[in-house]
């Protein structure tokens, strides 16, 4: 219930399936567009600033989060052991870092790059695994 | 499973102590909602025990006996949750009716608390004993300096730490901070994690009555109470006693009689959700059924070892590059799928709180297999990120169940 109210107070639904929502990652909040269609849990910085979460197209996404999405790179094989994350070593295969969200009570990792944009781990084992 | 958060172990290859980090939490909400004590303490040992299953292939055998008191006396601090104010400085011992110093660090785990700067000096006998408990460290897991490294980052770093490296201070603060988040009483996943961190070095639980009891191959608690012939280790890894000359058969031919009959294990399974005011079930699986989906063929053998492919040894499989896909969860809640009348059970994994990985649509949340749309629909409708997984394709990926009583 207490995830429910957080959910309701922290995002909002558009026209679309597209919503924005806050996480606390590393203990600041920060917005990420949240595309269930796309599979898609990426920061809000990777849109352009005038564009508008409801009529969001992926063409409207620029950064290195979504550049590792659209244009995959070829990764070697990673070696998962003892029920890793496997989106988080693919995010290490990237050369990027892993970093922590809460969301309510609840964990949920990112991967983090250089321009400082994020894409959740489960994306990154979507598009990769 | 109301307040159990939905965790992430990220790179870090604790999927045993996440799913029995999970129980546990589990266990202690429910006492709070019936109004018993939460039994922390106890807890913690299942905690511990849980932690243990993947520490213990490259266990060392010296730190399954204590040979360090000292570490234990922290551990079990960090275990009691229990400390005195500052003007408490004396060690309760159990049962007697005057305080006292106890100054035999293997004594002080029979106290009923443990003062703040008693703890301060425990944790500088620590200090003094790290190249042990980096020994400990490294036996932790599979890929255990980096465990910890992420472990430092994920909780603590950000906020206090530099990350680059792991001293022997950290390690001491670590421990600190740990204590104050067991304190707290809020976060289950440091708690079980640093618990893991640190427990291979004190491998020895005193036995309780009133421990709670596994059944399954999570467990590895010692002195469980109710089976005398059970009262010492209990080993994942069936290889383990021939290299340690530990021995417990009771706990191997449970393990090996939940592989004969996958009926024996859904029985299990059953039995728990059969009764009122149910707890989770741990499960050991091979996960790739959960990214490749429920219709891929089964490509897997398993043993208490872990998933093999087919036609292929478990050593023989690792030889060739094969994956090591064995995993552990535990199930929260059965139902019969409302479209197609099939048993299911929900999983609560450790890769966060998202449903992206997963396949299927949003479309038809009940469709057979349907495990990214089943798992919305609990996102949107419960706030927590767990699928729906059909019971045929869970038996076949499963290697045993962990069931607490």
């Amino acid at each position: 219930m207490l995830s429910f109210v957080f959910f309701l107070l922290f995002s909002w639904s558009q026209a679309s399936d597209i919503q924005w929502r806050s996480y606390l990652v590393v203990g600041k909040s920060v917005n990420f567009i949240v595309w269930p269609e796309k599979r898609l849990i990426i920061s809000s910085n990777c849109k352009k600033a005038d564009k508008k979460y409801e009529s969001l197209r992926t063409k409207d996404l620029h950064c290195t989060a979504w550049d590792m999405i659209h244009k995959k790179r070829k990764i070697p094989d990673v070696k998962i052991e003892g029920g890793q994350n496997p989106g988080a070593l693919i995010c290490e295969a990237l050369k990027a870092k892993v970093v922590m969200g809460k969301d309510g009570i609840n964990n949920l990792s990112f991967c983090q790059f250089d321009d400082q944009s994020l894409i959740s781990t489960g994306s990154l084992s979507h598009y990769y695994f | 499973m109301n307040g159990v958060p939905n965790l992430d172990q990220h790179g870090m290859t604790y999927c045993h102590s996440y799913a029995t980090a999970a129980l546990a939490s589990a266990l202690m909400n429910r006492d709070v909602v019936q109004g018993k004590d939460p039994l922390h303490s106890k807890t913690s040992e299942v905690v511990v025990s849980g932690l243990m299953t993947g520490a213990a292939m490259q266990l060392d055998p010296a730190y399954r006996t204590c040979e360090k008191p000292e570490i234990c006396d922290a551990i079990e601090f960090l275990k009691k949750k229990k400390a005195c104010t500052a003007d408490q400085s004396l060690f309760y011992k159990t049962g007697e009716s005057n305080p006292r110093w106890i100054d035999d660090p293997a004594q002080s785990i029979t106290g009923d608390c443990v003062p703040w700067e008693r703890k301060v000096t425990v944790l500088s006998e620590l200090q003094q004993n790290i190249g042990d408990t980096m020994i400990a460290l490294e036996s932790s897991s599979w890929n255990p300096k980096k465990d910890a490294q992420l472990f430092f980052e994920k909780n603590f770093a950000y906020d206090e730490y530099p990350l680059s490296d792991q001293t022997k201070d950290k390690i001491i603060e670590f421990a600190l901070n740990f204590s104050k988040f067991v304190d707290q009483g809020k976060n289950y996943e440091a708690y079980a994690v640093k618990t893991a961190t640190l427990a291979p070095a004190c491998f020895q639980f005193k036995s309780s009555e009133e421990t709670p009891v596994f059944k399954g191959n999570m467990p590895l608690i010692s002195g469980t109470g109710k089976n005398p012939s059970c009262r010492h280790l209990s080993i994942w890894n069936s290889g383990f006693d021939k290299k340690t000359g530990v021995k417990n058969s009771c706990f191997r031919e449970a393990v090996r009689s939940d592989l004969k009959d996958q009926n024996y294990l859904l029985k299990n399974i059953n039995d728990v959700f059969d009764q009122p005011n149910t707890l989770p079930v741990g499960v050991a699986y091979c996960w790739t059924f959960l990214l490749d989906g429920a219709d891929t063929p089964n490509m897997w053998e398993k043993t208490v070892g872990g998933c093999f492919r087919k036609g292929k040894s478990l050593d023989q499989d690792k030889e060739d590059g094969g994956k090591e896909v064995d995993h552990k969860s535990v199930l929260i809640g059965r139902r019969v799928n409302p479209t197609n009348g099939r048993c299911e059970f929900l999983l609560r994994n450790s890769w966060g709180n998202e449903c992206t990985p997963y396949p299927g649509t949003t479309d038809n949340p009940d469709e057979f297999g349907n495990y990214y749309g089943s798992c919305q629909h609990e996102l949107s409708t419960n706030g927590h990120a767990d699928p729906w997984v059909d019971a045929d394709t869970l038996l076949n990926n499963i290697i045993s169940v962990d069931v607490l009583e």
